[in-house]
């Protein structure tokens, strides 16, 4: 995903959609306006996000093969349970360098599988072979754990 | 082209701006100042609005009201810190709103920010001899949905279509952008008489596009004077312990003090001052340096840089990536905020444009854009505040998340819980905490219309839209039926449509009366300065007109007379023109000609 | 939103938290997680002559989650593995008044009685072996 070209196709497109240029337009062309920006927008924010994009993309790329949703590297979901059940402990022992480790230990996991994203998708579409796309499925499937074990730290 | 002024409607000040021919100005009647205090006061059933106002914060306090901004789209019990500070009565109504009270009248309010902005339309139509009824209105860049909502009501009760309600760091960075013309990140530090923003814009090119803002609806340079305040308080009673400060006055002058203090320490290390109080019957002197004063705000302004942590947070970049900082609102020219802010970004803050205009001329030039006037920029702004609904256990669950860039939708499915159920409520919130007790309540919906089926069976898409306003629109449809279920929201702090509609009844109604009222004033005066020009030239008069003449004129002086005492302007109009005709061969002596063109210049 | 007041009672004051010793062979655990939301789930039934005893939970998750595991463990004690077998989704959707965002929850719940009886078979069968 080249994001400078994003960036670039999103700025023309928006200003020739933005609601300010139809302020004086007939009240369907304004509606229009309207709603083709939040369409623009919501698809920008899609495809910016690493993850949001892998999990549009990736029905797109399967064709209706289907893939197990329910799918996680083996042990990953005890893991993950472990891994909450100690968080509970060490939010409530609040050793700030401590949470603070735990934190970056889990954001740097959390970032290794994103950039895996992306070698996944690129092998995806050149070739398609099932057995890559079930791994993306598999990845976007542990993410959602990763982010919500995430989601608990204090900002 | 329509035009479509900017106006910047503080808590403080007032003003408007538009681009004319040279490029963006401020608009005031030549010769006056161009800002219109937010202030207004109530005199024999009319508003005063503005300066003239100003002076009646001493002398009628009950009567005068400022910080009408405050008030905005708030309840009694969040407003609770600001009322006990207030002279004038501010008390609850209906839906936990809040209304002012003077005498036995009481006004929301969004009435009373709507006399604000008739003062300012006023005097903008009076600087550019045209009408003016379209406008762009600035707010916070954290104001939530209810306060652009009250503020749009305000607007539209001064008879202004609001074109677009426009964040007011984005307004300045419109300004400050235009100006520079350089691409980089920018951060507007706004800090106003009662709110402040952090906007982080990224410019490039022709799109000026925010990135992430945070802010507090509740700090400003209101909070300065209350420091102050609270210093000459404790060094008068170290003095006199025996004052109160109940009394209404007593609060004004010790304000109106701290006010002085606060501005003439923008300019030296130190400065003297003198409490009068004349009801106490002392008068204390003293002395308040920049650095006392310093430490006295040094946590408000904590609060600010708080805020500018978490908006650089939320975009993931650094202080030191600013390219420039700018600063916005009359409170930034506090010597301490500016050093404050210089330390927190490690660079000199853009202080080219004036801190007190830049906000409207930013309004005055998005309106010609929106007008049709120009296309070089575009604007691309963000919601402040996640919206969300309220689901189990008190939880608030996001549907918008904070800075996603506007206009934005989100559609949420929901069903029905018993068999046959035709009816769904759903409560709406703003805010960025956990709980929905910590988020504000933006009101209710209630589906209706849905067609009776077995329970969970139904399908209803609620779209949840926030415009390029920054307001929230939500619309329905039942998925199963195709049927469109209808929609009421019930807002939990604003004016229903209803209420508007009725206030603008009213107001039409009072319009017609006011009108008439006022001209009956200035008719008064014209007459009586005619009558004082015809005793001054009696002996010309004398001289020239024949008893019968003379005799005609004293009937029609009795006959205005009379008519002034009446409550018909446009009668008195006419009989005060019969007056004016009758003075003319008064014109055709030399010695008459000097009086008569006081006469005649008098008459208008 | 009007959630039923035995959803947010569930949710409040969740009944049957906690553990028990996961190698008892009278105990059954049942570890699933929603790749919806990243939610996981822990329930374990204690077992005696084929009827469930006793039952706990902990799970890591939004409301609808902890209400529905709740109820789940309410639900199971005093039953036969078979008639635990039975007890579906839907009627802890029906139970709660789950809104439709949620019903992944109820689905949790299901998932978690289903595999902590299997993982109690399993057990008894490889002791019996």
């Amino acid at each position: 995903m080249d994001l400078d070209l994003l960036e670039e196709r999103y700025q023309q497109l928006t200003v020739e959609l933005h609601p300010d240029f139809y302020a004086n337009a007939s009240k369907r062309q304004q509606q229009q306006s309207e709603l083709a920006s939040t369409v623009l927008n919501r698809a920008y924010n899609t495809l910016r996000n690493p993850v949001a994009r892998a999990n549009d993309l990736l029905p797109r790329l399967a064709q209706g093969a289907a893939l197990d949703e329910r799918q996680l590297p083996s042990g990953f979901l005890m893991e993950m349970f472990g891994l909450q059940e100690s968080l509970d402990e060490l939010l409530e022992s609040g050793i700030p360098e401590e949470i603070a480790q735990t934190r970056t230990d889990l954001t740097e996991r959390h970032a290794t599988l994103i950039s895996g994203l992306a070698l996944h998708f690129a092998e995806a579409e050149a070739t398609a072979p099932p057995s890559t796309l079930q791994t993306l499925q598999t990845d976007l499937n542990a993410e959602r754990y990763l982010h919500r074990l995430l989601e608990r730290f204090p900002v | 082209m329509e035009r479509i002024i900017g106006i910047d409607l503080g808590t403080t000040n007032s003003l408007a701006a538009t681009v004319i021919e040279d490029g963006p100005e401020v608009v005031a009647p030549s010769g006056e100042n161009p800002i219109t205090p937010s202030v207004l006061t109530r005199s024999s059933g009319n508003w005063i609005v503005g300066e003239a106002a100003v002076a009646q914060r001493l002398t009628a306090p009950e009567q005068t009201v400022y910080s009408v901004k405050r008030l905005m789209g708030r309840d009694v019990e969040e407003l609770a810190e600001e009322i006990k500070e207030l002279p004038y009565a501010v008390i609850p109504a209906q839906r936990k709103l809040v209304k002012v009270r003077i005498g036995t009248e009481e006004f929301t309010p969004q009435e009373l920010s709507a006399e604000i902005l008739r003062e300012v339309k006023r005097r903008a139509e009076t600087a550019l001899d045209e009408t003016v009824s379209k406008a762009v209105i600035t707010v916070p860049a954290y104001f939530d949905d209810a306060q652009r909502q009250a503020t749009r009501a305000a607007a539209k009760l001064a008879g202004l279509e609001v074109v677009r309600i426009l964040n007011e760091p984005t307004a300045a960075a419109i300004a400050y952008g235009l100006d520079e013309r350089k691409d980089g990140y920018v951060a507007v530090y706004d800090l106003g008489g009662g709110t402040f923003d952090l906007s982080l814009l990224k410019l490039s090119g022709k799109l000026f596009k925010v990135i992430a803002t945070h802010g507090d609806t509740r700090l400003g340079g209101d909070d300065f004077d209350r420091e102050l305040m609270t210093l000459l308080r404790e060094r008068l009673l170290a003095e006199h312990p025996e004052v109160t400060f109940e009394r209404a006055e007593t609060q004004q002058r010790l304000r109106k003090t701290a006010e002085e203090i606060k501005i003439r320490l923008s300019g030296s290390p130190e400065t003297a001052y003198t409490l009068e109080l004349p009801e106490c019957g002392i008068m204390p002197q003293g002395l308040v340096t920049q650095a006392e004063f310093e430490e006295r705000i040094a946590p408000l302004i904590e609060r600010t840089l708080a805020s500018c942590r978490k908006a650089l947070g939320a975009a993931g970049l650094t202080a030191e990536q600013m390219d420039e900082v700018v600063l916005v609102g009359g409170s930034t020219v506090v010597p301490g905020v500016r050093k404050a802010v210089e330390r927190f970004f490690g660079r000199k803050p853009h202080v080219a444009i004036d801190p007190y205009k830049v906000v409207a001329i930013g309004a005055g030039i998005q309106g010609h854009l929106l007008a049709g006037g120009r296309r070089d920029f575009l604007l691309l702004d963000v919601i402040p505040l996640a919206l969300g609904i309220e689901t189990l256990g008190g939880t608030f669950s996001k549907l918008i998340t904070a800075n996603t860039t506007i206009p934005a939708e989100v559609a949420e499915m929901f069903t029905t819980n018993v068999d046959n159920q035709t009816a769904i409520d759903v409560n709406i919130y703003q805010g960025e905490r956990e709980l929905v007790e910590d988020c504000r309540n933006l009101g209710r919906f209630k589906l209706r219309g849905i067609p009776p089926m077995p329970a969970g069976l139904p399908l209803v898409e609620v779209a949840f839209r926030v415009d390029a306003n920054g307001l929230l629109i939500v619309s329905a449809k039942e998925q199963r039926s195709g049927t469109a279920a209808e929609i009421e929201v019930i807002p939990s702090h604003g004016l229903t449509q209803s209420e508007i509609d009725h206030i603008l009844e009213e107001s039409f109604d009072h319009a017609i009366s006011d009108f008439n009222a006022r001209q009956l004033i200035e008719f008064g005066q014209t007459a009586a300065r005619m009558f004082r020009g015809i005793e001054q030239c009696w002996t010309v008069a004398e001289a020239t007109l024949s008893t019968e003449e003379r005799q005609e004129l004293r009937t029609q002086m009795d006959v205005v007379r009379s008519s002034m005492q009446g409550g018909d302007a446009a009668a008195l109009k006419r009989q005060i023109d019969a007056l004016g005709e009758l003075t003319r061969p008064l014109a055709d002596t030399a010695m008459g000609r000097a009086v008569l063109e006081e006469l005649q210049i008098a008459a208008g | 939103m009007a959630y039923s007041e035995k959803v947010v009672d569930h949710y409040s004051a969740p009944r049957n938290v906690g553990s028990f010793m996961k190698n008892d062979d009278a105990v059954g655990t049942g570890l699933v997680g929603a790749p919806e939301c990243g939610d996981v789930m822990k329930l374990q039934i204690k077992v005696e002559n084929d009827q469930i005893v006793d039952a706990k939970f902990k799970t890591f998750g939004c409301g609808s989650a902890i209400a529905s595991s709740s109820l789940a463990t309410e639900w199971v004690k005093g039953k036969t593995l078979d008639e635990a077998m039975t007890i579906r989704n839907t009627e802890i959707v029906e139970e709660l008044s789950l809104p439709p965002v949620k019903i992944h929850c109820s689905v949790l719940a299901e998932d978690a009685i289903k595999a902590a009886i299997a993982d109690y078979k399993s057990r008894s069968a490889a002791s019996a072996d």
